[in-house]
């Protein structure tokens, strides 16, 4: 220890205030710890990227493009309306106004469970204790019994396209828009191209969005992807598959594909091909922890990283999801004081709020073979759900995976206006190991997108209603 | 081609069996008429044959587990019939390509089983379909703590008591046991008679001088069954010989339909204590036979319950049953009716007692009776008059020479 060197006593510690960073932090001192939270931008920060750059900021956008691209495309039904657009300079503090009181609220809750929030960097340097950088220019060092470490993740940059925050923007950057540029091109057509792709349609922009593989959403069956497809045709989104970004020009990004080279408009470039984990810079090694080539953090099924060190969310790997990060971080929470636990979920669902709405969860068909699974598929067109049809918006499609042996549901796929509430349903029956007979011979109410579920459900069991078996 | 072959209703009116043991595993190759497993019902121990000549893919249970009638046993391979019949490389499914069931349980149940440390495919579902419930992953639990605390040797200076939360967790190291196969059975007949029969018990002592001289003289006479002549085929004599004069506790009782029967024959159960309770072989006609013939039959009787191999009829059709509880050092014993019967007689140990003759205490070696009626049909006059008839032929037991048919 260096002469001077006066570490504060920590009993618990977490490294960062994202959805699994805060949630750890509330669970442990549930259980009785004294937790200090560490983030970059101190309270302000809590929430993470999720919060201020990520789900919510997005969902807002997707919301406001939604309502503008209603009032247009709602007319045969009899909506009179003109001048209708979108403000996004005044969309901005509206949405930041929602992230605020979010934010917010995460504040008082910690504040209620006694955790102490201190803004600063952190890097550890032993395997119980960190120095933080303060943004005062002061040191100081924390020893801790046990810490979190729940940094998540950023956007990955793309070689020859740097970001600048100007033409070539990350995913965030472009949520921060104050302006609807005339033209955008998106490459990587994941759920973040896919959604950003499908809003600034809405909003009016002319989108092209460059992928690299021959699909969209490549783990899930082409039933529940086409519906996406034909949405993103319908909205003028011109999608170039097998593609690569070659060269930035003046206005446009070069783009090859099967040896042909276009010029696509590009007012903006967002690359949007991925994420990176936020492991580098936290001296993580010297606490005891390996990192993988890739710089996410190994860890076992109690979250584990080192013997006092648990990791949780984006940085250990998997999907980079929210509601992954929260239940790995209770799991770390419990683990680390003293309680047997284990993050070894059924399914974790994932939603893409594209138009329509993509859902999934568990296995698909082709994943439920590959394992080995005897496995029985049933499909309920939203064509011939009432409530989609009052929606205008019957272009969908909800799937069921079950595993015939077992006679359980592994697996449901969606798509559809609002199927991302319908996750939740899908996960519990995924979780409760349900029989397709218990999902049929659960009531659903008349007129809802949740019907569909059990209709596919009855057709698995032979009784369907409202299509043909 | 795989083809399954499922627990079969083996005529005993039973809807699950117990898996005793396997004498094959997966990849065994199994003939005809071989035997596949031992599995224990209700009442005996039975070894099940294939029906199938071919190789054992799958087991449908482990030993220990209740099989519902009707489930899975065994999944066979048919077509690979022998040996050498699988020789060629028929392109078989890879085994990696299985995958193991998730074990059926619910996020809670899982989550139970990670705090208390429980592997759930060890675990058997009591829920509906074989779900696990959170009760039976705290079963396991019990379970698992009593075997560690068995296997904990105790090492001279270790002090258990000395753990700090070893208070806490006394309640793991209970060792839980599941009520299965004939306990099960036993537990549900004796509290269902318990429950419905007003039980009354006339408990009587009779001198057994005589009763030992007739064994002595007997044994004398037929060394080649003095083996097998205890005391206990005397009993049933006597008891059968009693019952002919006293139908009335030869009978059932059947409270739906409001009526008692009268049995025609006399079918003594005689109730043998075998390993894991009791089982009550069933000697019929038991008053036509002689004290010798009683005696060869139910050592064989007594033998084959012993031994869990005593077939449904031999378990079944009894009308009264007598219990030797004298064999454990009993005296008297309140005796519990097994439906439908309407009566039970327990025999005390034979030792001797003083007793009043003819105005002086006297040594007598003395027999402790226990006899037990169903008060729904019987009342003391009727008890009674049995219970004395049965000291009548105890005290003089020369009178069942008028008996024999």
């Amino acid at each position: 220890m260096v002469v001077g060197e006066v570490a504060e006593g920590v009993d618990l510690l977490v490294v960062g205030g994202g959805p699994g960073g805060y949630a750890a932090a509330l669970r442990a001192a549930q259980l009785g710890r004294e937790v200090v939270l560490v983030d970059r931008d101190g309270a302000a920060g809590l929430g993470g990227a999720c919060l201020h750059v990520g789900c919510i900021p997005s969902k807002a956008l997707i919301e406001l493009a939604e309502v503008v691209h209603r009032a247009r495309t709602m007319e045969p039904a009899g909506v009179t309306a003109s001048g209708i657009g979108a403000d996004l300079a005044r969309f901005q503090p509206w949405k930041d106004s929602a992230v605020e009181k979010l934010r917010a609220g995460i504040e008082a809750l910690l504040r209620r469970n006694k955790v102490r929030v201190l803004p600063g960097e952190l890097a550890f340097n032993r395997p119980n204790r960190a120095a933080v950088a303060t943004p005062d220019g002061n040191v100081t060092f924390l020893e801790f019994a046990s810490a979190i470490v729940a940094t998540g993740s950023r956007p990955a940059g793309l070689r020859g396209f740097p970001f600048d925050g100007d033409r070539v923007l990350d995913s965030a950057q472009v949520l921060a828009l104050d302006g609807v540029p005339p033209n955008m091109a998106i490459i990587g057509a994941g759920y973040v191209g896919l959604e950003l792709g499908t809003a600034f349609a809405k909003l009016g922009c002319r989108v092209t969005i460059v992928e690299m593989l021959e699909v969209i959403l490549p783990e899930l069956d082409a039933a529940v992807t086409r519906p996406v497809v034909r949405s993103l045709e319908r909205l003028g989104v011109r999608l170039l598959l097998g593609a690569e970004a070659a060269a930035l020009g003046e206005h446009e990004l070069i783009v090859r594909a099967a040896g042909t080279e276009y010029r696509v408009p590009a007012a903006k470039v967002v690359v949007a091909v991925g994420r990176l984990p936020n492991t580098d810079e936290l001296g993580l090694v010297s606490g005891g922890v390996t990192l993988r080539q890739d710089g996410t953090v190994r860890v076992d099924a109690s979250r584990l990283a080192a013997r006092n060190i648990a990791a949780v969310g984006d940085i250990t790997g998997g999907p980079g999801l929210a509601h992954k990060a929260t239940a790995e971080a209770e799991v770390a929470a419990e683990v680390l004081s003293g309680r047997r636990a284990r993050f070894e979920p059924a399914a974790i669902p994932a939603v893409v709020f594209a138009d329509p709405e993509v859902v999934i969860v568990g296995l698909s068909e082709h994943a439920a073979r590959a394992r080995g699974i005897d496995a029985a598929v049933a499909q309920f067109p939203l064509a011939a759900s009432g409530r989609a049809a009052t929606l205008a918006a019957s272009d969908g499609v909800i799937r069921m995976v079950v595993d015939r042996d077992g006679d359980v549901v592994v697996g449901v796929q969606m798509a559809g206006p609002h199927v991302s509430e319908l996750a939740g349903e899908a996960a519990l029956a995924i979780e409760m190991m349900a029989s397709p007979e218990d999902l049929a011979a659960t009531i659903h109410p008349h007129p809802t997108i949740s019907e569909g579920l059990r209709e596919a459900a009855a057709l698995l069991v032979g009784r369907p209603l409202h299509v043909m078996g | 081609m795989s083809t399954e072959f499922r627990m079969p209703d083996i005529g005993e009116g039973i809807a699950e069996v117990e898996l005793l043991e396997w004498h094959v595993e997966v990849g065994s190759h199994v003939r005809e008429y071989d035997i596949l497993a031992t599995i224990e019902t209700d009442k005996s121990v039975v070894e099940m044959p294939s029906p199938f000549t071919g190789r054992v893919i799958r087991l449908g249970a482990k030993p220990g587990d209740m099989l519902p009638v009707g489930d899975v046993l065994v999944v066979f391979d048919t077509e690979a019939g022998t040996p050498a019949a699988e020789a060629p490389a028929e392109q078989a499914e890879p085994p990696a390509q299985q995958v193991p069931t998730r074990p059926r349980a619910a996020p809670v149940v899982r989550r139970l089983a990670v705090e208390l440390g429980i592997n759930l495919a060890d675990v058997r579902g009591s829920g509906p379909s074989g779900r696990i419930t959170q009760d039976d992953v705290r079963l396991a639990a019990a379970r698992d703590a009593g075997e560690a605390e068995a296997e904990t040797s105790p090492e001279p200076g270790s002090d258990l008591a000395a753990q700090p939360s070893a208070a806490a967790t006394d309640h793991l190291l209970d060792e839980h046991v599941p009520l299965r196969g004939l306990r099960r059975e036993i537990a549900r007949n004796m509290a269902e008679s318990w429950r419905t029969i007003p039980h009354i018990t006339d408990w009587r002592e009779a001198d057994a001088t005589q009763l030992i001289e007739a064994r002595r003289v007997l044994s004398a006479h037929l060394p080649a069954v003095a083996g097998v002549l205890t005391y206990v085929p005397f009993f049933v004599k006597i008891t059968a010989t009693a019952l002919r004069h006293h139908p009335l506790l030869n009978a059932s009782f059947d409270e739906e339909q409001q009526e008692y029967v009268l049995h025609r024959r006399i079918n003594i159960g005689i109730a043998t204590s075998v390993p894991d309770g009791l089982l009550v072989p069933v000697v019929r006609d038991a008053d036509t036979k002689t004290v010798v013939e009683l005696a060869s039959e139910m050592a064989e009787l007594v033998g084959l319950a012993r031994e869990r191999k005593a077939s449904r009829e031999q378990l079944t059709g009894g009308t009264y049953t007598v219990n030797n509880f004298g064999a454990i050092g009993g005296h008297l014993g309140t005796p519990i009716i097994r439906p439908p019967e309407v009566g039970i007689l327990g025999f005390g140990r034979i030792s001797d007692r003083v007793v009043a003759v003819d105005g002086l205490p006297a040594v007598r070696p003395t027999i402790g009776l226990s006899s037990v009626g169903d008060h729904r049909l019987h009342d003391g006059d009727t008890l009674g008059a049995f219970t004395s008839a049965v000291v009548e032929l105890i005290e003089h037991p020369y009178a069942l020479l008028g008996e024999l048919r």
